[in-house]
C-alpha cells in the first residue's frame, strides 16, 4: 500500500502537535493505574527486596552422602552392601564382647604382634635408610662418628635447600610473572 | 611415602659407579615417560596442585609429613577393614597392592607438581613455547633434571668414599622435600575439594 501523503501534510500535523497544551499526570497517578492490575508477584521496594532462594538443581543436588541414594540401588547391591556392614558390624561387637570379658587375651595378643611390629618397623627403617644413603653413608651414621654427622648435615642442607628453592619458586612476585 | 619414592628413585645398594649411574638415568627417564602422560591427561589437575604449593609451601610440607605419618596406619586400617568384613579377608593383598599404588601414585603426581614449579623458576619464564602446554613440559623436564640429576651426580662420585655419600646424602634430601611438599600438596588439593570444584566448574 502506498501512502499518499506529502511534506506538506507532516507540516500541518507539526503545527497542530504545537498547538496542544503542555499536560503531566496528577499525583498518584502510576499508583492508581497500577491497583487495578492484577499482581501474581510482590513488587520489590527498597528495604523489602528479598534475595530469591536458591534451589539446588537436581543433577548437582548432592546424593552420596544420603542414605536414601543407596537404598535406591539395585536389589543385588543392596544386599552385598548390607552383608558387608552387617559382617563387620557382627565381628566388631564380638570382639568387643571379648575385650571386655578376656581383656588378658588382648594384652596378650599386644605383646606378640607388638614386639612383631617394633622390629618390622626397625627393620623396615634400616632399609629404607641403607637405600636412601646409601651402605657408605648407613655406617658412618651407624658409627656415630664425624662423617656421620656430616652425612646428616649433608641430608638437613639439601632439604633447605629445595625448601628455599620452593619458596622462591612459589614467592608472589614469580607467581604474577 | 618419601619412603617408597626415594627407594625408587635411588640406584639401591648396587655396586659400581657405572651401574649407579645407568640407573639413575634410567629412573630420570621413567619419571620423564610418567610425567609427559600425567601433563598430557591431567595437566589442569597438575595445575591445581602446583598452584597450591605457591599457595603455602609449609603448609604442603607439614601435610606431606603428616601424610608420611599416616601411611603405615592407613595400610593397617586397610588390613583391618577389609578382616572385619570378613568377605573382604580374601582380598587384603590386592587390597594393600591398590593401597601401595594409590599411595605411590599420590606421590608421583605431587613430585612432577614440585618438578614443574621448580623447573618453571629455573627457566626465569622464558616464553619460548607457542603454547601454555609446551611450556609445561619443558618446566617439568628442567625441574625434573635438576632433581633427578643430583642423584646422576652423586652417582657419578660413588666411588669416592665420604664424597659420594655426603652428595648421596644431598640428593635425598633434596628429594624428601620434594616428594614430601608434592604429597602434601595433593593430599590438601583433594582436602579442600579444588579437584572437585574444577570439576564442576569445568
Amino acid at each position: 500500500m502506498r501512502d499518499e501523503r506529502t511534506p506538506d501534510d507532516f507540516v500541518k500535523i507539526e503545527q497542530a502537535l504545537k498547538r496542544l497544551p503542555y499536560f503531566d499526570p496528577s499525583p498518584g497517578f502510576a499508583d492508581r493505574v497500577m491497583a487495578r492490575v492484577t499482581r501474581f508477584q510482590p513488587l520489590a521496594a527498597p528495604g523489602s527486596i528479598e534475595p530469591v532462594r536458591r534451589v539446588p538443581m537436581p543433577e548437582l543436588a548432592p546424593q552420596r552422602d544420603d542414605v536414601v541414594h543407596y537404598l535406591r540401588r539395585p536389589l543385588p547391591v543392596r544386599i552385598a552392601a548390607m552383608a558387608l556392614v552387617g559382617s563387620a558390624a557382627v565381628t566388631m561387637s564380638v570382639i568387643i564382647l571379648i575385650a571386655a570379658m578376656r581383656p588378658d587375651l588382648f594384652v596378650f595378643v599386644a605383646q606378640i604382634f607388638g614386639g612383631q611390629a617394633f622390629g618390622f618397623l626397625a627393620a623396615l627403617g634400616n632399609e629404607v635408610a641403607g637405600s636412601v644413603l646409601g651402605d657408605a653413608g648407613l655406617s658412618y651414621v651407624q658409627a656415630a662418628s664425624v662423617a656421620g654427622a656430616a652425612t646428616i648435615g649433608t641430608f638437613v642442607l639439601g632439604a633447605a635447600g629445595a625448601t628455599a628453592l620452593l619458596r622462591a619458586a612459589a614467592s608472589p612476585t614469580r607467581k604474577a610473572a | 611415602m618419601h619412603i617408597l619414592m626415594m627407594w625408587l628413585l635411588a640406584p639401591g645398594h648396587h655396586h659400581g659407579a657405572w651401574s649407579q649411574i645407568g640407573l639413575a638415568i634410567s629412573w630420570l627417564l621413567v619419571v620423564l615417560v610418567i610425567g609427559f602422560a600425567v601433563i598430557s591427561v591431567a595437566g589442569d589437575k597438575i595445575e591445581i596442585v602446583v598452584n597450591t604449593i605457591r599457595d603455602g609451601v609449609g603448609k604442603s610440607i607439614g601435610s606431606g609429613l603428616l601424610g608420611h605419618l599416616a601411611i603405615l596406619p592407613g595400610a593397617v586400617a586397610v588390613v583391618v577393614l577389609l578382616a572385619v568384613t570378613l568377605i573382604g579377608v580374601l582380598i587384603i593383598p590386592l587390597g594393600l597392592v591398590a593401597y601401595i599404588l594409590a599411595v605411590a601414585g599420590i606421590a608421583m603426581f605431587g613430585f612432577i607438581a614440585v618438578a614443574l614449579l621448580t623447573g618453571a623458576a629455573l627457566t626465569g619464564g622464558k616464553s619460548r613455547d607457542e603454547t601454555p602446554r609446551g611450556a609445561m613440559l619443558r618446566a617439568f623436564v628442567t625441574g625434573t633434571c635438576a632433581y633427578l640429576g643430583l642423584w646422576i651426580i652423586a652417582a657419578a662420585f660413588a666411588w669416592m668414599p665420604l664424597i659420594g655419600a655426603l652428595l648421596r646424602s644431598l640428593a635425598a634430601g633434596a628429594t624428601f622435600v620434594a616428594v614430601t611438599a608434592g604429597f602434601g600438596a595433593v593430599l590438601r588439593s583433594y582436602w579442600r575439594g579444588d579437584f572437585s570444584k574444577r570439576a564442576a566448574t569445568g
